[in-house]
């Protein structure tokens, strides 16, 4: 019983959040003259409507569970990973090299090479900023953001230069081999096990945060980096390791990715990384929450373009949605903090009569 | 080299560090007072998306102005409230506001332009015109450069200026770094902390507004989806390569003008150069010089990002 009232608890604000969001975003519709009942019955069908279009939609949350649990681990350890984008193109750039050079390995080996490989890179590329924040206490927010841009233009240079398949109109890499395209779990639908690993890693991260010692640490930190170190904890080495585990999800992510599109575009992420953090935070960052916020969100992808499709709204209208969400969330989360100490500091000014 | 080709290239640059630079001034007093917005983006977007709005309807570039920075303030609203009253995460608001911003601007101009809404697309959006600055704008190399452009390009230059004395010159400017710095401090002395960042919040909110309308009616003349293209992170790379400087923000954004003029450069003189390479290098440079810059403590508001 007291089991079912803390999970109310913890689902409330997540389902107050999306409330919130639904219902002024309908409000938006109707004001702009839609009709709202079509337009979120193209919502659902998206995802609902059959076999097919569900399928779809579990394809499609695939990068964002993963980039939602990159953004959750660093967020339980207040380290501010705003690269998890970067992070993904860099597991896409690995395992696309992986994928177009080690083309005598079955697919069962080279798969998991790519997704491995992936996950090296991407942990890569968040251990420099990670070191920075550690090391010379830069704020990794500004050397994620930037590190994407880099990561970004870095596949804009592979797919126009030495990796351009110039068969093609558009600029893309050359295919990954055969063997290496994840397979289809279920004929007649391009299924993929990426959400399902996802799923697999949710439980193992929600395994590793609550119930190891590092996962542990990484929570003291995030709470409360000063009391962590009273406490012996090492709150640079747990930062690191936050980064690269973060790092590494986010690139398992882009690989993932890479091995279902089968050759890499500069387009492959249109943003994983920022709707990674939607995801988490709506989440409240528990892994098991991402499971579900992250389909939603796949859902909701799937339904911008029907949304277009059958009543004429613009697909981004989606992301109105999200960013609601968000705000309801990052407004019910708040922890009231500080207030009485700006309180005292007021009355001490009355007392001395400053100001 | 051609005289012509280097003129154009430096005209450029410093058209293109123009949405740079303003948003960098605006940021860069709004992080003084210890607030970081990663929504700029998105505020950017909705006054790029406003300013070409109300030039098309109103048929005035002015009006056009008006109704860019009156978007970004509300947009810019929308962050201040909930992290300065409510003190909420501002980057998790930030991330929110600029998923808002791109699905809010993309929704209101399908609606506007081709949809039930549907408004008369036969003028066209006035935009600021050139105007070249008598005798200066003659002069060899820095007269293209500097004194042949439109009024936002010389509003950004001089608003480098006033702001360097605001800040270093003026008790506003040290209430405003005080706050930032050490809040609690600024309180006991009677400064009003979330007054401070409402003001700074909002006075950035006018320059990015600024900047969104460069870049719908100024620097071209209509609005694109997503057409800031991730200017208003540069612009938060720019503060950083700038010090938190007005002046310093102005060559920030110069490097990354020059970045991207670089990259027309090459275009028009046909050679083939991996652009994409080129782009990546300001980027690699902000991180570069914040390690470097980090030996003396950045410079970063010892307080940005945390709530009061």
């Amino acid at each position: 019983m007291d089991k079912i009232k803390r999970a109310a608890k913890l689902l409330f604000k997540p389902a107050l959040a999306m409330l919130a969001a639904f219902a002024i975003g309908g409000l938006l519709l109707a004001l702009a003259g839609y009709d709202v009942g079509t337009a979120f019955r193209a919502l659902w069908d998206a995802t609902f409507k059959n076999l097919r279009s569900f399928t779809v939609t579990v394809n499609r949350s695939s990068p964002i569970i993963f980039t939602g649990l990159a953004v959750a681990i660093a967020f339980r350890a207040n380290v501010m990973n705003m690269g998890a984008e970067g992070q993904f193109l860099f597991g896409a750039i690995g395992a696309t090299w992986v994928g177009m050079t080690f083309t005598a390995l079955p697919g069962f080996i080279l798969i998991p090479l790519m997704i491995i490989t992936g996950a090296a890179l991407g942990a890569l590329w968040a251990l420099f900023p990670a070191f920075l924040k550690v090391k010379y206490e830069v704020s990794e927010i500004i050397t994620t953001i930037m590190l994407n841009y880099v990561a970004l233009h870095f596949i804009g240079f592979l797919v126009r230069g030495p990796w351009r398949d110039t068969s093609q109109a558009e600029p893309q890499s050359f295919p990954i081999a055969p063997q290496a395209f994840l397979p289809e779990l279920l004929a007649k639908t391009r299924l993929h096990f990426g959400y399902f690993l996802g799923i697999i890693m949710a439980i193992s991260l929600f395994y590793l945060l609550f119930k190891t010692y590092l996962g542990y640490e990484i929570r003291a930190v995030g709470l409360n980096q000063d009391a962590a170190r009273t406490a012996g904890i090492s709150a640079e080495k747990t930062m690191l390791a936050t980064m690269l585990l973060s790092g590494a999800l986010a690139g398992m992510g882009g690989a993932i990715e890479l091995g279902s599109i089968h050759y890499l575009i500069e387009g492959i992420s249109p943003g994983h990384g920022w709707t990674g953090i939607a995801v988490s935070v709506l989440a409240t960052n528990n892994p098991l929450g991402i499971i579900f916020t992250s389909f939603l969100f796949g859902a909701l992808s799937s339904g911008a373009t029907s949304l277009q499709r059958a009543a004429g709204v613009s697909a981004s209208f989606v992301q109105i949605f999200q960013g609601i969400m968000i705000i309801g969330i990052a407004l019910a989360t708040l922890q009231r903090m500080k207030r009485s100490s700006r309180k005292a500091v007021r009355q001490a000014i009355k007392r001395k009569g400053v100001a | 080299m051609d005289v012509l080709v280097l003129e154009n290239f430096l005209s450029s640059s410093v058209r293109m560090a123009t949405p740079l630079l303003l948003a960098a001034l605006g940021l860069s007093v709004s992080e003084r007072s210890g607030v970081i917005n990663i929504g700029v983006e998105g505020i950017m977007l909705m006054a790029a998306f406003g300013a070409y709005l109300g030039s098309k309807m109103l048929g005035s570039y002015w009006l056009g102005l008006l109704i860019g920075v009156a978007f970004a303030l509300l947009t810019i609203l929308i962050f201040a409230i909930p992290t300065i009253t409510y003190k909420a995460n501002q980057v998790i608001v930030g991330t929110a506001i600029n998923i808002l911003s791109t699905g809010l601007s993309s929704f209101l101009y399908r609606w506007i332009f081709y949809g039930t809404g549907r408004l008369d697309e036969g003028i066209a959006a006035a935009t600021f015109p050139t105007i070249a600055i008598p005798v200066l704008s003659r002069l060899p190399l820095v007269g293209k450069m500097l004194f042949n452009h439109n009024l936002i390009v010389y509003f950004g230059l001089v608003m480098t200026f006033i702001l360097w004395i605001v800040i270093y010159k003026t008790s506003l400017g040290l209430k405003i770094t005080a706050v930032g710095d050490h809040p609690q401090a600024a309180e006991s002395v009677g400064v009003d902390v979330l007054k401070i960042r409402y003001g700074s919040v909002l006075f950035s909110g006018v320059l990015i507004g600024v900047a969104g309308t460069f870049l719908s009616i100024a620097q071209s003349s209509s609005f694109g989806e997503g057409m800031t293209a991730g200017r208003g992170f540069i612009a938060m790379a720019v503060i950083i390569l700038g010090k938190w400087n007005p002046l310093g923000a102005l060559g920030g954004a110069l490097v990354f003008g020059a970045a991207s003029a670089l990259q027309m450069f090459f275009q028009t003189l046909g050679v083939e150069v991996p652009t994409n390479l080129i782009m990546m290098v300001p980027y690699l440079a902000t991180v570069i010089s914040v390690l470097l810059l980090s030996r003396h403590k950045v410079g970063a508001p010892r307080s940005l990002g945390v709530p009061y």
